[in-house]
């Protein structure tokens, strides 16, 4: 685990961005890549030789310039508005993102923590839309925000937070219609709100979406002896779409897959990169006037994707022959889908590029949305989430589309909301005499929306300083929500050292070389403010900037306005968030520096969240998963300190005991070197009590993965049941389902293999389709 | 990087090489290329694990670059330009070759031309690349030998700068694993 040290010097040295560590094996990388042998053709004199052969035989190839649409007739006659009360408090130098400030202190309004009174609205016009994110781009933020300093940023203390307890209850399985179809597959993150996964069962079949292939397989469980019924070959219907020359290129062109299973309905959310002909808009040259529109036409490869989800619709009561029902797209990179309830909700992430085809708004359903469907808060943003969404029944015609303009893409969905968050490195400078001190820090800003039958409204916005980057560090409870954030501060202060401190430092010696005053110096102030610290003397005048950090983690109530109800800070300094799970008014999260300290927070006051235990262990846990009544489970690394470095060494499985949060034990562990595993792939996390199965996907040294299962008992600790190991086989993916006493690990696009878990995983069948 | 001495002593730099190169003078040209022909078979060769679709690459970039240079504007961002042709094209090959389960590895080097001593370590790296996805490899490519700065890369890829880095950073800590690196 490395630790990180941002260094941040001046603007410009942002260009000199890679952390140390990185930087270290950036260089080591290189020096390896030297060893490698450059074929002879590629020698200047051969290749100077080989372009002279082409310049006789080619005439010289000018760029096509594709048809420019005349896009939005409108365009033209669009004012060009800039928001003055915001951009000319600053100016920009250039489209970089390198910020050359013009004032001392700087706002863009004024930025508040906690409920954001504004909060986001729809636009009233494509003319509102259009300025926004000219707006955004002038302020080239690039995902920074400005922030004065000296705000109080708790917000509004509300005293009344409810306090009433729900009954508490341990997530559980999928809760069996009768002991005689248990399954199991997808592991979620909350009860009751779905999960897509490439692989799913309903207890008698299984369907898998190939991870790299292109077709969905419906497979008979047959109780171990699985026989294949059916395919949907997916080139059927998005061969014209995805513009595919073949129906074989099809494959290629897929990505993600998501499917979802409710009864009789088969619905699948893929994500598909799209051939796209460019130069579809007016060039807008008051965007940037450095770039020549030409140059960027020739920069683009002829061959440019775009992203676009593809939402399909099938009726599977003839398990034999799937019948089509529905097609429907938006535009975007899959972010996240869910079903509730007979609802399922896409949510997708559009940049909009608008010197590609001059296009601001994205396409649902291959028309663009509408205004008054786009969300936009103060500041607008670099991409949209798109949300739509439909009726599994009745998937025709989607029931819901909004589009939200913000840079968020971190999605958590409770049981009834959806919080769309948005990382904001944010900058706040305040000037005193000759001193100048930059704040730099990272904060949230949570977008709120419920969501209710295939309806979604916004409800509310907040600020909260620190990093949220697992869906995993957010709980709503009783309409709350509580979340854990690690937060990241550097605070640089340019000073000029006085003149009578540094003749008593330098004394007499004003004949030593300036490098030996400097050094004087250095030791002077090092002895008060640390190591970080540049100095550099001008015009007879020494100069210095020194750094300040605060690492830490902290926790968060807020109430169902996201009005900041209480915090925690100061926790964990100097370590590293890992992981979280909420279950009642407690919550536990895993942060790590070289060891694993656990935390229980008491949430039962919610303006007045407490820490009550800390449990330190060696290693750390990246997953948490409540196992039964007082038991957590939690996945992750063990660890091993190495020349003063602390690294992995391999897989790591815990079972705390907490019967009492005031006293967390680690009941029992179980490690094994050199093997590792996924821990953000949480879906692919196979846990059943029920079977008493604890089963995942592990890696080699090699990348040569594997699969397996540990069962747990109090007398025995983990015991390991199965393993597979896929030394020299080609398996692009691994899954494993349960379907009653029948292990199914369904390996890459082509196999299943089938274990008797009653007979201690006894092989029974292994099938090839 | 940007500095070549000239026979006369005086420096040129990369935007001096691109304006005699656009009206023509091979000789520029060449010394361009001399610049970065390296680091271009390099990054193609780690993304596409394949001597001969890396050599593939760099030539139809290489021609596409000189038949196309009068179009550049901003003599300076020749070495981004370039690596951005290369990067496009590598990317789209190596889509094609994953799905099609084509061979990406290929043991046709010739192991006499080489000490053991630096078979190994070639092949170390090799193995360090092949733990990586393809985007964290393209990623790392970009940055090791493209020489790209973060926003830079996320202005290419559609992230921001900070996830640029920190997939990296998780590229580096998988690489890492493979290679004999001391931090």
């Amino acid at each position: 685990m490395k630790k990180r040290n941002i260094v941040i010097q001046d603007m410009e040295d942002r260009m000199e961005d890679w952390e140390e560590a990185d930087e270290f094996i950036m260089k080591e990388i290189r020096n390896k890549s030297e060893e490698l042998e450059i074929p002879d053709s590629l020698l200047p004199e051969n290749m100077m030789k080989k372009l002279r052969q082409e310049l006789k035989e080619k005439t010289t190839i000018v760029p096509v310039r594709k048809n420019k649409k005349r896009f939005l007739k409108k365009t033209a006659a669009i004012a060009v508005v800039a928001s003055v009360c915001v951009v000319s408090v600053f100016q920009l130098v250039n489209y970089k993102g390198t910020i050359t400030l013009t004032n001392g202190r700087l706002g863009v309004g004024e930025v508040e923590y906690g409920k954001l009174e504004q909060g986001m609205v729809p636009a009233t016009s494509r003319e509102e839309i259009y300025d926004k994110i000219k707006n955004y781009d002038s302020l080239n933020l690039w995902g920074y925000g400005w922030s004065t300093l000296g705000k109080d940023e708790n917000g509004q203390i509300n005293n009344e937070g409810s306090s009433e307890m729900l009954p508490e209850g341990i997530e559980g399985d999928q809760v069996p219609d009768n002991q005689e179809n248990y399954h199991k597959d997808t592991n979620e993150q909350v009860e009751g709100v779905s999960e897509g996964d490439y692989v799913k069962t309903d207890g008698k079949y299984i369907y898998i979406a190939s991870k790299n292939g292109s077709s969905i397989r419906i497979v008979a469980a047959e109780k171990g002896y699985p026989a294949a019924i059916s395919e949907i070959r997916l080139e059927e219907y998005l061969k014209d779409d995805l513009e595919a020359e073949r129906a074989g290129d099809v494959a290629n062109l897929l990505d993600e897959k998501e499917m979802y299973i409710d009864g009789d309905r088969l619905t699948l959310v893929i994500s598909a990169m799209k051939k796209s002909s460019y130069g579809g808009g007016e060039w807008e040259s008051a965007f940037r006037d450095d770039i020549d529109y030409e140059e960027y036409l020739y920069w683009q490869d002829s061959s440019k994707y775009i992203n676009e989800i593809y939402i399909l619709s099938f009726d599977i009561s003839d398990k034999s022959h799937p019948k089509f029902l529905a097609k429907h797209s938006q535009q975007g990179k899959l972010n996240t889908s869910r079903v509730v309830d007979g609802y399922l909700y896409v949510l997708s992430n559009f940049y909009y590029d608008i010197l590609d085809s001059g296009r601001y708004l994205p396409c649902v359903d291959g028309e663009e949305v509408s205004a008054n469907s786009v969300y936009i808060n103060e500041n607008g943003g670099e991409t949209y989430t798109i949300i739509t969404a439909l009726e599994i029944d009745s998937p025709e015609d989607l029931v819901t589309n909004i589009n939200i303009l913000s840079g968020s893409d971190l999605v958590y969905v409770s049981q009834k909301n959806i919080y769309l968050l948005e990382q904001e490195e944010t900058k706040g400078e305040t000037e005193q005499g000759d001193t100048l001190t930059e704040i730099y820090s990272s904060d949230t800003v949570i977008n709120k929306f419920s969501y209710i039958a295939g309806k979604v409204e916004f409800k509310a916005s907040s600020r909260v300083r620190g990093t949220i980057d697992k869906s995993f560090y957010l709980d709503e409870y009783n309409g709350g929500l509580r979340a854990v954030a690690n937060v990241y501060t550097i605070t640089a202060r340019r000073e000029t050292l006085d003149d009578s401190f540094v003749d008593s430092v330098i004394g007499e010696q004003n004949k030593a070389t300036k490098y030996e005053q400097e050094q004087k110096i250095r030791q002077e102030l090092e002895k008060k403010y640390g190591e970080d610290i540049y100095i550099r003397k001008e015009s007879n005048k020494w100069k210095i900037r020194r750094f300040e950090t605060v690492d830490e983690n902290r926790v968060y109530t807020l109430d169902e306005s996201l009005n900041i109800l209480g915090q925690i800070e100061g926790i964990a300094k100097g370590e590293e968030l890992h992981s979280a799970r909420f279950m009642g008014n407690i919550g536990y999260f895993v942060t790590f520096k070289s060891i694993d300290p656990l935390f229980a927070v008491d949430f039962s006051n919610p303006s007045s969240p407490k820490i009550l235990s800390e449990l330190k262990v060696p290693g750390f846990s990246d997953y948490l998963h409540f196992w039964e009544e007082n038991k957590l489970l939690g996945i992750g690394f063990d660890t091993e300190e190495l020349d003063g470095d602390v690294r992995t060494s391999g897989y790591k499985l815990s079972m705390f005991d907490i019967s009492d949060p005031e006293n967390v034990t680690e009941e029992e562990m179980e490690s094994k070197r050199n093997r590792y595993t996924d821990t953000w792939d949480y879906k692919s996390i196979l846990i059943s009590r029920e079977k008493n199965v604890i089963g995942f996907e592990i890696w080699s040294d090699y990348g040569v993965p594997g699969y397996v299962v540990y069962s747990y008992d109090e007398n025995h600790g983990f015991t390991e049941r199965f393993k597979y190991d896929m030394e020299l086989e080609d398996i692009s993916s691994i899954r494993g389902i349960i379907i009653n006493d029948v292990f199914y690990l369904i390996l890459g696009d082509q196999r299943i293999n089938t274990y008797d878990i009653s007979q201690n995983y006894k092989l029974i069948s292994e099938m090839k389709y | 990087m940007g500095i070549q001495m000239k026979g006369s002593g005086r420096l040129e730099t990369v935007s001096e090489l691109v304006i005699k190169a656009k009206e023509g003078d091979t000789a520029a040209f060449s010394e361009l290329y001399q610049q970065i022909y390296k680091d271009m078979y390099r990054y193609a060769y780690y993304m596409l694990e394949n001597r001969q679709e890396a050599e593939d690459m760099v030539s139809d970039t290489v021609i596409e670059v000189y038949q196309g240079i009068r179009k550049l504007r901003g003599n300076e961002k020749f070495r981004a330009w370039v690596f951005k042709i290369l990067s496009n094209k590598c990317r789209a090959r190596r889509k094609q070759l994953t799905k099609k389960y084509l061979s990406l590895d290929d043991e046709s080097v010739n192991r006499n031309l080489k000490t053991v001593n630096e078979y190994e370590k070639e092949q170390d790296l090799k193995h360090a690349f092949e733990e990586l996805t393809s985007e964290e490899r393209d990623l790392v490519s970009m940055a090791v030998f493209g020489g790209y700065k973060s926003w830079e890369i996320g202005e290419l890829m559609n992230m921001k700068a900070a996830t640029v880095r920190s997939k990296i950073s998780r590229a580096f800590a998988k690489m890492q694993k493979r290679m004999e690196v001391q931090l």
